[in-house]
């Protein structure tokens, strides 16, 4: 079995383990009439400023707390803990009052956006490592060879270079072979094709519809054209494709960076939340025992 | 088509760019009549390489002021010294790493480190001007390159150390030259003197033709350090030293491959890898009788298998490593005798040691513990196919290929990225930066082979050609733990490092002081340049941060000569 695998397995087996502990423990709770939900709210207030204290980690590299690896392995064990301890906690109901409703569905967002980023994070970085930069046609030897990690800060200058080589091509062919049939089929469908990114949710879904299309528009026109031209439509539809590769790295990488903007900023609006609901609970329940 | 017109030139040759522009007939004339190179028959030497083209093209006379270093223990060197006039100390004792030029890589307190999280700079490459220009006991002399430092007070360091003097007449530096080893002392000059330094390739000339010199230099290594090597290698442990020294006297040295292999390294890159494989200099040949056993001193090599009509790179072996023992052992064994099963071949520059088989045979293997003997080799009857065949051991061909290809297996701490787990967040370049005062020493950017990302940082060489030709000893092995790093304070941003780096690892960086103002050179008004790359988190507790920081475990810092380490991590 590969490390990876036994880890996986230790994991299981500490989740349980936890989950067990807790049950184990709020059932005491429960059989001694104390009040359950005191406990199961304070574990999962403890659970989640645990879960919060790993972006401290992250931003505080240089000391020595353990590796980012394994924090995030626990953190990926607590979460799924607080689901079931949330869902204790809330006795399998949503809440009705407005400011309960607010908090919920914080822990919610939060929860499933950590499930999201989750998911992607497993998926789309081998989906990159499969569509990268390598399958760009247009660079050097050195490149087609090895290939080329897209940095997605990098993607702007890529898509301008890809542009300026498009609009040379067409230019070239414009004044060698005085035919407006390719600068026309620029201008009207491959100008804005180059100008932003496109077919985003696309790509991120993992369609080739879009490029699909655009190739059959190249068909279309190609067969209208002199050799000299289509040789020139050739080239240009390797820079489509290279585009195509570059926005659907950019945005599957933009989607593995934006997912934190949620996840994060909403982890700190429920800490506050939940802390201020503790205190209205000890407000109004006459105290804790 | 628009025709393209050709230019002709003459075909570059070897001493088309001398070691010297400034050594002239009369200095070789002069030279001719220094011992011991008046001893040596210059007749035995082919027109070609004659011996005064050799002393013209490949030697410079270096004239010393008191107290230079002009070598530093730990340094990597491509030439060796002759004393002309003078004298010159060997420092026996170890002097201050400061002294030297470098820094001694302290770790961080714990409030070291926390105390980052507030003070690290906003400004990219900012330095404290002040303390340039401090260096204890050292002072420097000369411009760019030809800088030359010098101790302040030569004497009371003599008087502290214990030392060795060598006079007119003697070589020094030689075994490091011409092994490529690190040079095992460092030597002062002690009052003015005048010495020929010799690039390797000279050295490696007048020790071919003139046999007094080759005698001479291979004495020193089997004095000083062929029996080390000898008995660091697993198949001799058991020896007596007595059988150490009968078979020191028959061991050959030879070097294979360009001393300056990053130079021609770029040039190889842009071949097909099957053409590669073929520029490489073969050492021993599928095939061929196992004529001796061979011992790899220095560099790297690559075993291939002759599969279909190509070469398959099947291992890599660098420093320690012997090949030839298993055929030798099988025909002493049994009684089918086998060639060599795979053929190896020099990567960059390589220094072997060869013992012949009828060596291994009268003293090794008649004593050698059964555990020690390696199984018998069965022979193929078949033609190897070159698609990959089930359950053979070992690395993918291709990632193989790639690494060796590439010259990864230099690296005895290569950042690899799995770009099937990275999720491109970039915390092991923030972690980087936010370790070295928030510049980043890495680029996650690098050669890839499939989901491998060999990253742009360095790594840490086994071979570490950037060392070589550094003015002040900048940039040196730590003594701690044998990591490159360069003492920024030393480092006079020539860029002789960071334009020998084969793999682009070092960056020339401008700096500044606090207030942002770029700090620069009050003679020239140009802005001061230095060096900067991955020290791997020396001073750092808790070792390399950007390892640390993936959360997917994504990268990892490998020695690339630890071969199961680096097959587990792949099979993960």
């Amino acid at each position: 079995m590969s490390s990876l695998s036994v880890r996986r397995w230790v994991h299981v087996f500490s989740f349980v383990s936890l989950s067990s502990i807790f049950l184990y423990l709020y059932g005491r709770y429960a059989y001694s009439l104390d009040r359950s939900q005191f406990f199961s709210g304070w574990v999962l207030l403890t659970a989640i400023v645990f879960l919060a204290a790993y972006n401290v980690r992250k931003k505080l590299p240089f000391i020595p707390l353990g590796s980012s690896a394994t924090w995030l392995q626990t953190h990926l064990n607590v979460g799924w803990l607080t689901f079931l301890i949330f869902a204790i906690h809330l006795d399998l109901r949503f809440p009705t009052g407005a400011f309960e409703s607010v908090l919920a569905a914080l822990y919610l967002t939060v929860a499933v956006s950590g499930v999201f980023g989750l998911c992607i994070s497993r998926i789309f970085p081998r989906r990159l490592s499969q569509r990268g930069r390598d399958s760009l046609s247009g660079g050097e030897e050195d490149r087609r060879r090895h290939g080329e990690e897209v940095i997605f800060e990098r993607i702007p200058v890529y898509r301008r270079q890809l542009r300026e080589w498009a609009e040379v091509l067409v230019l070239e062919s414009a004044k060698e072979s005085a035919s407006p049939t390719i600068a026309a089929f620029y201008r009207d469908r491959l100008h804005c094709f180059f100008a932003f990114p496109r077919n985003f949710v696309m790509h991120v879904i993992g369609s080739g519809r879009p490029l699909h299309l655009l190739m059959a528009e190249f068909t279309v026109v190609r067969r209208y054209l002199s050799d000299a031209d289509r040789a020139t439509l050739d080239k240009l539809e390797q820079v489509v494709r290279a585009k195509n590769d570059l926005d659907y790295s950019y945005s599957l990488q933009f989607v593995l960076k934006s997912w934190l903007f949620v996840h994060v900023p909403l982890t700190y609006g429920l800490l506050v939340f939940a802390v201020f609901h503790g205190v209205l609970v000890y407000a109004f329940a006459g105290g804790s025992r | 088509m628009r025709a393209v017109a050709s230019i002709s030139i003459h075909r570059p040759q070897r001493w088309d760019e001398p070691f010297s522009d400034a050594m002239s007939d009369a200095d070789v004339d002069w030279l001719l009549t220094k011992p011991p190179l008046s001893r040596i028959d210059p007749s035995k030497f082919p027109s070609a390489t004659s011996l005064r083209e050799i002393l013209r093209n490949d030697t410079r006379i270096v004239r010393s002021q008191p107290g230079d270093i002009i070598v530093r223990e730990g340094d990597y060197g491509h030439s060796a010294f002759l004393i002309l006039q003078g004298r010159v100390r060997v420092i026996l004792g170890q002097l201050d790493e400061e002294i030297l030029g470098r820094q001694q890589t302290r770790k961080k307190t714990f409030l070291q480190v926390l105390r980052q999280a507030w003070a690290n700079p906003r400004l990219p490459e900012v330095r404290d001007a002040a303390r340039y220009g401090k260096a204890s006991g050292t002072d420097q002399r000369g411009q760019g390159s030809e800088v030359r430092v010098f101790l302040q007070d030569a004497p009371a360091i003599f008087a502290r150390q214990e030392t060795v003097l060598l006079e007119e007449g003697t070589f020094f530096g030689e075994i490091a030259a011409l092994g490529r080893t690190p040079r095992t002392a460092t030597v002062i000059a002690d009052g003015e003197c005048a010495l020929l330094e010799i690039r390797w390739q000279g050295l490696r000339d007048i020790r071919r033709w003139a046999d007094e010199v080759k005698a001479y230099i291979d004495q020193l290594y089997r004095e000083r350090s062929l029996k080390v090597h000898l008995k660091a290698t697993p198949v001799f442990t058991h020896l007596s030293e007595e059988d150490l020294g009968a078979i020191a006297e028959h061991t050959s040295f030879e070097s294979y491959g360009s001393f300056d292999w990053h130079g021609t390294y770029t040039q190889l890159e842009k071949l097909d890898p099957s053409e590669r494989v073929l520029h490489e200099p073969i050492i021993a040949n599928e095939g061929d009788y196992p004529g001796g056993l061979i011992m790899i001193r220095a560099g790297f090599t690559r075993l291939t298998e002759r599969v279909d009509r190509g070469d398959q790179t099947v291992s890599y072996l660098g420093r320690g490593a012997a090949f030839g023992f298993s055929e030798i052992a099988h025909n002493w064994r049994f009684e089918g005798q086998v060639p060599l099963q795979q053929t190896l071949r020099a990567i960059g520059y390589v220094d072997v040691l060869r013992v012949p088989t009828f060596i291994i045979e009268k003293y090794v293997l008649p004593t050698i513990p059964e555990n020690l003997l390696p199984p018998p080799i069965k022979v193929r009857t078949t033609a190897r196919s070159a698609w990959k065949e089930a359950g053979r051991p070992g690395l993918d061909a291709g990632l193989l290929e790639f690494f060796v290809d590439n010259r990864v297996v230099n690296g005895t701490a290569t950042m690899l990225i799995d770009l099937d787990r990275c999720t491109r967040c970039d915390d092991c370049v923030r972690a980087c930066a936010a370790a070295h005062g928030n510049n980043p020493r890495f680029i996650r950017h690098g050669k890839r082979h499939g989901r491998y990302l060999v990253a742009n940082a360095c790594m840490h060489c086994v071979d570490p050609v950037c060392m070589i030709g550094c003015p002040t000893g900048a940039i040196h092995r730590d003594s701690y733990k044998g990591q490159v790093v360069i003492n920024d304070s030393t480092c006079i941003g020539c860029s002789t490092c960071a334009n020998s780096c084969p793999y682009d690892n070092i960056r020339m960086v401008q700096i500044r002081d606090r207030s942002g103002a770029v700090i620069q050179d009050q003679n020239t008004c140009l802005p001061i340049l230095k060096a900067t790359k991955c020290d791997l988190c020396g001073d750092q507790l808790g070792g390399p941060a950007c390892q640390r920081a993936c959360p997917h475990d994504a990268l990892i810092r490998m020695d690339m000569a630890d071969h199961q380490a680096l097959l587990r991590w792949v099979d993960r």
